[in-house]
């Protein structure tokens, strides 16, 4: 088994999994989930359902441009987002491009339910191939949603890396259940307001979700 | 929106001068000065991003409800001609393709139905799935899902939901032709199969109304309204079927623009030649998007029938009509003078077809199509109806549009209060959400009274009803 860079083992062409696995009680794989799409390809994109969280990500703490906050029940973590009319702009920032892009699934997934409250039960492992950096946040914003919806799923932990054109990521979380807050759903990343940059020692990833 | 930079042709009509050496096509804006001032400058960039596309038939133009969105302006309006070499955007439909409200009448008067209200929401709440999460009734198998792709609203009857009279009643009489269910993915049918007869969430709701004034006495009696009647109004789209559709040819579309030598002022208007095989695939893939959306009302104006004959055994509730707001449909129009046939987008705007359309149903063919606009669950929705004269490729206000962002009403408002508040006012509220309730807060929206009285005075089309909500069930 090699260990890639971001410390993940790679298990197969499709599988990754912690490097150092995180074993809850809870862990269990995905009721209702199709044999035949829990490892299945869709264009170049893969998908595996296993039955191990993934490492929680690694998101910097970042300043709040906006919090979006209804009371103070929704989240706790002050994650940023940016002023659009109808819909909302989310802002991922991390010391790295992918740190940056699990921060920004984290401000898309914040939308949906309190991140705080997601139980990482199940993870589902993503592969993509794109070489636009931007495309790429817009894609994987996308397969997590259309992933989280098939399932019935929301995530609140993210892990991804690439090398070069190809992407491996994972996202943990549970079925959706009472004990889940509701908070709006997210119909899809845009390409709206779409930028990853730069700056000094820090990625910054954003763009428009629809909701 | 600062209306200096605007020439303003007509009271309730502006247009965006060319600066020199800008290579556009006209934008055409319908709107008041209050409405136009309170528009963000991003409204006007992207409209005139709009204008740039290739093949742009007359104006872009914008409604008097627009507001910042993503790809097109929401309001935003414009058709292009296949033949000369115009596109199909992505970002000119939306994610929730087809979105739009189902109208139904009832026989039923607002002093009669008022005591049962509270029963009438919960048992509203528990038959119409809303909010994030929620799956519906129906669990389809693939074959199912391509039927459904394929025959819309008429699939949804022959299933037992609703009657064949609903059809004669929705755009495209319940089915869109030229539905390609092999340009859908497998993942979007995937996630649609859990999904039919949902309500989703965000801005989406069924709102049980009265009647409170009429304004168009014989378009009323056309559209079977008096004052004091109970309607019901159903707010929602394609679901996650349409989204991933969208999400699917988003990135796909932006490509092809690249390949094919689009030169895009923004990357968000991801469209490809009509005639192009990714043009051809992403229509295809919509039109089953849009029957995927006729058929989710046709099931939600069912369940809602079963509900009201629970509460009230002698509610009779027909279809008054079904309005899609995301959608670029083939159309016929007059541009200069001549009779072209055109991919007409409509991203958050209606179609308002004048009296003596032959598309209009034989009831509504004297006085034009009626044309929901959808106001916030604390104020009101007007229906209005087409006019002949209308010069925006037939086109009409959707809703009454955000004034504020979700995260400032986030930051004014709290979903409890507001539900409490409103129930002092006599409107009843049921969410699994209150998040999704302060972000939906009545002081989020315009005024929805000057959105339909300049969509009128616009001559877009006439004022024929205002409803006041009573019952809303948000997602």
């Amino acid at each position: 088994m090699a260990v890639t860079p971001g410390g993940l083992t790679k298990l197969g062409p499709i599988q990754l999994r912690a490097f150092v696995p995180l074993i809850l009680p809870h862990s269990r794989a995905v009721k209702g989930a199709d044999s035949d799409f829990a490892s299945r390809s869709a264009g170049s994109t893969k998908v595996t359902i296993m039955n191990e969280p993934c490492l929680g990500n690694a998101c910097i703490p970042v300043e709040r441009e906006c919090a979006m906050n209804e009371g103070s029940s929704m989240t706790t973590q002050p994650l940023p987002y940016f002023e659009h009319d109808a819909d909302i702009g989310v802002i991922g920032r991390g010391p790295t491009l992918e740190r940056a892009f699990e921060a920004a699934a984290q401000a898309v997934f914040a939308i949906i339910t309190p991140l705080d409250a997601v139980q990482p039960q199940a993870t589902v492992s993503i592969e993509f191939e794109e070489a636009d950096s931007e495309l790429a946040l817009v894609i994987w914003l996308n397969l997590l949603l259309g992933k989280a919806r098939e399932l019935g799923m929301v995530f609140g932990r993210f892990h991804l890396q690439h090398q070069g054109n190809k992407w491996n990521g994972e996202a943990s979380g549970e079925k959706w259940n009472e004990s889940l807050e509701r908070g709006v759903e997210v119909k899809g990343a845009t390409l709206t307001m779409l930028s990853v940059e730069q700056a000094g020692a820090i990625w910054e990833a954003r763009c428009v979700v629809d909701v | 929106m600062n209306l200096d930079q605007l020439h303003q042709l007509q009271p309730y009509l502006w247009s965006l001068p060319r600066q020199p050496g800008e290579e556009r096509a006209e934008v055409l804006l319908y709107g008041s000065a209050p409405l136009l001032g309170s528009m963000d400058d991003k409204v006007l960039e992207q409209i005139a991003n709009v204008a740039c596309l290739p093949g742009l038939a007359g104006a872009a133009m914008t409604m008097p409800d627009a507001h910042w969105g993503y790809g097109f302006p929401i309001g935003g309006v414009a058709a292009f001609d296949a033949k000369q070499g115009g596109i199909i955007s992505a970002g000119g439909v939306g994610f929730d393709i087809s979105c739009g409200i189902r109208c139904l009448r009832s026989n039923l008067d607002v002093s009669e139905a008022l005591p049962e209200f509270g029963r009438l929401a919960d048992i509203l709440f528990r038959e119409i799935p809303a909010g994030v999460g929620e799956e519906g009734h129906l669990k389809l198998n693939p074959t199912q899902i391509d039927r459904v792709l394929h025959d819309g609203a008429h699939w949804a009857v022959q299933q037992g939901y609703g009657n064949a009279a609903d059809l004669e009643y929705i755009e495209e009489r319940g089915r869109m032709s030229g539905a390609a269910t092999d340009n859908v993915s497998e993942l979007a049918k995937k996630r649609q199969r859990g999904e039919m007869g949902t309500l989703g969430s965000g801005n989406h709701y069924l709102e049980v109304q009265w009647v409170e004034k009429i304004y168009d006495t014989a378009a009323a009696s056309a559209f079977g309204l008096r004052e004091g009647q109970i309607v019901i109004s159903i707010h929602c789209g394609s679901r996650g079927l349409g989204h991933q559709i969208g999400t699917d040819y988003l990135v796909m579309l932006a490509k092809a623009a690249t390949r094919l030598g689009i030169r895009l002022p923004n990357r968000e208007l991801a469209c490809a030649p009509i005639q192009s095989p990714e043009g051809q695939q992403y229509i295809g893939a919509m039109n089953a998007g849009i029957n995927c959306a006729l058929a989710n009302r046709q099931i939600l104006a069912h369940l809602t029938r079963v509900a009201f004959t629970q509460v009230y055994p002698q509610a009779e509730l027909e279809t008054l009509f079904d309005v899609s707001h995301n959608t670029c449909k083939v159309e016929t129009h007059e541009v200069d003078g001549k009779s072209r046939l055109l991919h007409v987008h409509r991203k958050g705007a209606t179609r308002a077809f004048g009296p003596g359309h032959p598309m209009l149903p034989e009831r509504y063919r004297e006085v034009g199509q009626p044309v929901v606009v959808g106001g916030s669950m604390g104020t009101g929705s007007y229906i209005l109806a087409g006019n002949r004269a209308n010069p925006a490729f037939s086109s009409a206000s959707h809703g009454a549009g955000r004034a504020l962002s979700r995260h400032q009403s986030l930051a004014r408002w709290h979903g409890r209060q507001l539900v409490d508040e409103l129930a002092r006012q006599g409107i009843l509220i049921r969410t699994r959400s209150m998040r999704g309730v302060a972000e939906e807060a009545p002081g989020a929206y315009k005024d929805v009274d000057l959105v339909a009285e300049v969509t009128e005075q616009a001559g877009l089309a006439r004022r024929v009803a205002f409803l006041r909500p009573k019952v809303c069930v948000k997602g």
